[in-house]
């Protein structure tokens, strides 16, 4: 497990939740990254699991957050919101050419 | 819009289960779903909430402990706490993997604990915890009369009492308890009287202490200070719970106490019963009613007058006020007692006693002494429990780590320093006795709910569910931190040594000498702390049985004894109501006897002593004394040696109590007279007075184990004019206990209804009763001795076998070699029977020592009772033996060419 994260690979709820992130801009906090791929992917995630896939995407360094200033409608509360980074962006990358290279036809071999 | 809100239990659980960087945009976002799920008639309520915070909190936490390895290299960061959760989650996995060596290691230790902490509990509920509902009790100081040679004493008048409460400035408030334990008999709702302890305080006794009402209210300043105002009563909450379930149920009920109608204004709360940490009371009365809790029937009757000039029992409590300090509140105290001496010039208790300042809650009571000395005692019994449980797990540990050699070893060759394989260790050891002590706090709490209710010492409190508090987990958390060092040591030892060649060649030698001492070691420790345990036990349970079959002169099985307050029934006549007493005792079925005593037969709380000499024998000699009825020895079953018993003449003889005859025990008789006989001899009382001897009765020899006593005991004649707050019947049977009790309730319920039956019992138990904690002990000891085997079998059992398997190798090439089962079989008993060797003669030594410090508590036996050790070398021997047999039949039945393979 540690060697394909390691090696800088995504798991899928990773890249679900980082192609969320760019998509929403600015606007990807916990709950409107639920949102997003609910409504776009129509995947049902956990609550929790989208916490923890940020959280793991933070510490790994892929994404990083701030605070948005509190509203009203949140008690006062601020967001947690969160922006891809370049590594972040070459990950996703690296992830999707994997996937990409192995979906490939095979190539068709001679026979001796 | 009003703002939205999560419920209480939520916002904990964020405070506490959410990592810090998460909680607030958390909250925001349940907030936020919160509101629009509630438009989407979704549920929102304290479940929901909570349930996701759990959810959340739980995962983030656990990605924070278990996947951190998994972060990409750029971004980890080695700082030691990394390395120490590191190493939590690799003992973690560790101990997951093996879960049956985990679980056998967790229950011993958790027994070990558990012991510990069960007995801690008793020990904080008896001595250690603060005096429930009182609060800040530190604030509390005694006031006492105090004289240098004579020390102190706190007999208080009313008077006095308001002297210092009026001059003692730098106390906040001045209470009075009655330091003088009083019981009465109280009828609820027209049943059966029942006897309660009962305290006699002054009006603002529950605003000084600030102990609040479970429900109603203290006393008034009137009702205390007067006496015209009708009684009214504060009582305990177990009290209520028992006598009215409901505690509303309570508030204004009339109670009848010692036949004078009470009404209840408040109730207690819950655990308080007086200032002392085992008080027993039930009922509070305020001082002008003081006559309630003790008749004036008791005593000559006092004027209002004198009433508040006549010293009484009474503790008297202060709690400074804000700024008072000691020294103020001494020249306060030194000021009001000038007062009171030039107001009372004749008194001699002010011209010889000044006031002075002592702690405000007693902590010093000669029972809790004594309780104290029971509860160390059981404390050393369960420590040698642990050490057992700690050797043994030690054992095991260590056993682990040498299959386990491998794996260090590859550590300690990729680098890793001895030290953080050490700590990797330390910390398996660590988690399991961690884990071991959340199980023996369990076990404290069922021992606690199991004994809830006991009466450990007679007179005293039951125990109220004792749950263990805040200061048994923390001794439990500490004793799991001293199991952890003790059962981590041995592997780090190991590591220390650890040769790397060889252990990376997985021919390490798992038996190299330095191993095998460090194990026969600990196995000796076992069989020590089993010696220890066993002879323990096996000493105070030979004594208890001991004193259970002393011979008491009689068959104590077949008497029964119960006593009441015939003055509480001041409308008869008193030597008519003893009459009518016994003789409707009489008439219940299965009641072969019954007559009148003052004292219980086997009585030893309140001493009546008769000191008298003859014309032969100048000197005086001391004896016990009993008041007693016709037929009070028909009725006990004690035998006349000579002689005869009272005649009815005497017992109303128009002399004296101090003229009339006496029957003495034989011992006695002996001890005055010689071998001559003694009826018809007289005797010179101290006060001058000849007395004659009847008759001598067969020598009642349980007065001996209760205390240094001779056991000598002079009886008189039980006269209708003599006036005592309690008689105590006495029933000779002939029916099973549980026949004769509900026919002799009937009868008293017809005869007295307003009298309590109190120290209802049989002789026996009364004798039981006697022995209280030494009895407590004696149950416990041997408990903890089977457990004591019971762990070491198991352990033995794991460590021998486990050497058979390591050794597989050697023994396969001696039985290739031609070895003879005899030879195997030595090979394999040679580091057992060294263990048990060195572990009995260190058992023994340590017991022969130890046993100095109970020897106080033997009685008829010698602290070296040679029976007591040789059952528990027997039983240990015998108990490791059993344990190594599963490996010897494993050695012999090896098969070498299979032993060869491997």
């Amino acid at each position: 497990m540690s060697s394909f994260s390691e090696k800088g690979l995504l798991g899928e709820l990773e890249q679900l939740v980082l192609l969320a992130v760019i998509r929403l801009d600015d606007n990807a906090y916990a709950v409107s990254v639920r949102d997003e791929i609910q409504q776009q992917a129509g995947i049902d995630l956990r609550r929790s699991s989208v916490y923890v896939t940020l959280d793991r995407l933070d510490r790994k360094g892929y994404v990083t957050s701030r605070l948005s200033d509190p509203t009203p409608e949140r008690g006062g509360k601020a967001k947690r919101c969160f922006t891809i980074t370049a590594d972040g962006r070459r990950a996703l990358k690296t992830a999707a050419d994997a996937v990409n290279s192995l979906r490939q036809e095979r190539p068709v071999r001679s026979r001796v | 819009m009003t703002t939205p809100r999560l419920s209480r239990l939520t916002l904990w659980l964020l405070a506490y289960a959410v990592p810090g960087r998460w909680r607030e945009s958390i909250h925001g976002d349940l907030l936020e779903e919160r509101e629009r799920r509630h438009s989407l008639r979704l549920r929102v309520d304290a479940l929901w909430q909570c349930g996701t915070v759990v959810a959340i909190g739980g995962r983030l936490l656990a990605e924070s402990l278990f996947h951190r390895a998994s972060l990409s290299p750029r971004r980890r960061c080695r700082t030691t706490l990394d390395q120490v959760w590191a190493d939590i989650r690799s003992a973690v996995r560790s101990l997951a993997a093996n879960p049956g060596y985990t679980a056998l290691a967790v229950f011993t230790l958790a027994l070990g604990i558990g012991a510990n902490a069960a007995i801690f509990n008793v020990a904080n509920w008896l001595l250690f915890r603060p005096t429930p509902g009182i609060e800040r009790p530190d604030e509390l100081v005694g006031i006492h009369l105090h004289q240098p040679s004579e020390g102190w004493r706190n007999s208080m008048s009313l008077a006095a009492i308001e002297r210092l409460r009026t001059g003692a400035q730098a106390l906040g408030g001045l209470a009075g308890t009655s330091s003088r334990l009083t019981a009465a008999d109280v009828v609820v709702a027209g049943r059966q009287a029942r006897r309660i302890d009962v305290d006699v305080v002054t009006d603002n006794f529950f605003d000084v202490l600030q102990v609040r009402p479970l429900i109603g209210r203290a006393f008034t300043i009137d009702e205390g200070r007067d006496p015209a105002m009708p009684p009214v009563a504060v009582i305990s909450e177990r009290f209520c719970r028992v006598e009215f379930g409901a505690a509303d149920h309570a508030i204004g009920r009339e109670i009848i106490v010692n036949g004078k109608p009470v009404r209840i204004v408040g109730v207690a709360p819950r655990g308080f019963r007086g200032i002392g940490l085992i008080g027993n009371i039930d009922l509070w009365l305020p001082g002008a009613q003081h006559h309630v809790a003790i008749p004036a029937s008791y005593r000559e009757p006092a004027t209002e007058a004198t009433a508040v000039n006549r010293p009484m029992f009474m503790t008297l409590l202060g709690r400074f006020a804000p700024g008072g300090n000691r020294d103020v509140l001494q020249s306060q105290l030194d000021a009001v007692h000038a007062t009171l001496l030039a107001e009372n010039p004749a008194s001699r208790l002010y011209s010889q006693y000044q006031f002075g300042i002592l702690p405000g809650l007693d902590t010093t009571s000669s029972e809790r002494k004594e309780m104290h000395e029971t509860l160390v005692m059981l404390l050393a019994l369960s420590a040698a429990l642990l050490a057992l449980a700690c050797a043994n797990v030690g054992n095991s540990v260590m056993a682990r780590s040498t299959s386990r050699a491998g794996e260090i070893a590859t550590r300690l060759a990729l680098g890793g320093s001895r030290l953080a394989v050490g700590r990797m260790l330390f910390i398996e050891s660590l988690l399991l006795s961690f884990l071991a002590s959340a199980g023996a706090l369990a076990l404290a709490w069922m021992v606690a709910h199991f004994i809830e209710g006991t009466v450990l010492v007679p007179g005293f409190a039951p125990l109220d569910l004792p749950a263990p508090d805040w200061r048994v987990a923390a001794w439990a958390l500490a004793l799991a931190t001293v199991t952890a060092v003790g059962t981590g040591l041995s592997p780090m030892w190991s590591v220390r040594r650890a040769d790397l060649t060889e252990a990376l060649r997985q021919t390490a030698r798992s038996h190299s000498p330095a191993r095998q001492r460090l194990r026969t070691g600990l196995m000796a420790v076992q069989v020590a702390a089993s010696v220890v345990l066993l002879v323990g036990a096996g000493l105070l349970v030979r004594s208890i049985v001991a004193k259970l079959s002393v011979d008491t002169g009689f068959d104590a099985s077949r008497v029964l004894t119960f006593s009441v307050n015939p003055l509480l029934s001041a409308d008869r006549p008193q030597p008519a109501f003893h009459q009518a007493l016994v003789d409707r005792v009489r008439q219940v079925p299965g009641v072969r006897a019954a007559s009148l005593a003052f004292l219980p037969p086997f009585h030893s709380g309140v001493e009546a002593r008769l000191s008298f000499h003859t014309g032969d024998r100048p000197e005086p000699v001391m004896a016990a004394r009993n008041a007693v009825r016709l037929g009070f020895f028909d009725a006990i079953g004690l035998a006349f040696v000579e002689g005869r018993d009272f005649a009815e003449a005497e017992l109303d003889s128009p002399e004296s109590i101090a003229q009339s005859p006496l029957i003495l025990t034989e011992s006695l008789a002996r001890r005055v007279f010689g071998d001559s006989s003694a009826v018809g001899r007289t005797v010179t009382t101290a006060a001058g007075i000849q007395r004659t001897v009847v008759g001598v009765v067969r020598e009642s020899r349980h007065r001996k184990l209760l205390s240094d006593d001779t056991g000598d005991i002079v009886f008189e004649p039980f006269r209708g004019d003599f006036r005592t707050p309690w008689v105590t019947v006495v029933i000779g049977t002939e029916a099973p206990d549980a026949v004769v009790w509900p026919g002799v309730r009937r009868a008293m319920a017809e005869i007295a209804p307003t009298l309590a039956m109190f120290n209802v019992m049989s002789v026996e138990e009364g004798i039981r009763a006697e022995l209280g904690q030494d009895l407590l002990v004696a149950q416990i000891a041997p408990a903890f001795a089977g457990l004591a085997i019971v762990i070491a079998v198991v352990g033995f059992y794991g460590i021998v076998t486990r050497g058979v398997i390591e050794r597989r190798r050697e023994l396969g090439i001696r039985i290739a070699l031609g070895a003879m089962r005899v030879d195997l079989m030595k090979i394999v008993t040679r580091e057992v029977s060294a263990a048990l060797m060195i572990g009995l003669a260190a058992g023994i030594v340590l017991s022969l020592w130890l046993s100095r410090f109970i020897e106080s508590r033997l009685y008829g036996i010698s602290r070296l009772d040679v029976a007591s050790f040789a059952a528990a070398v027997l039983a240990i021997a015998i108990a490791v033996l059993l344990a190594s047999i599963p490996a010897w039949r494993r050695a012999t039945r090896l098969s070498p060419s299979a032993a060869l393979r491997d």
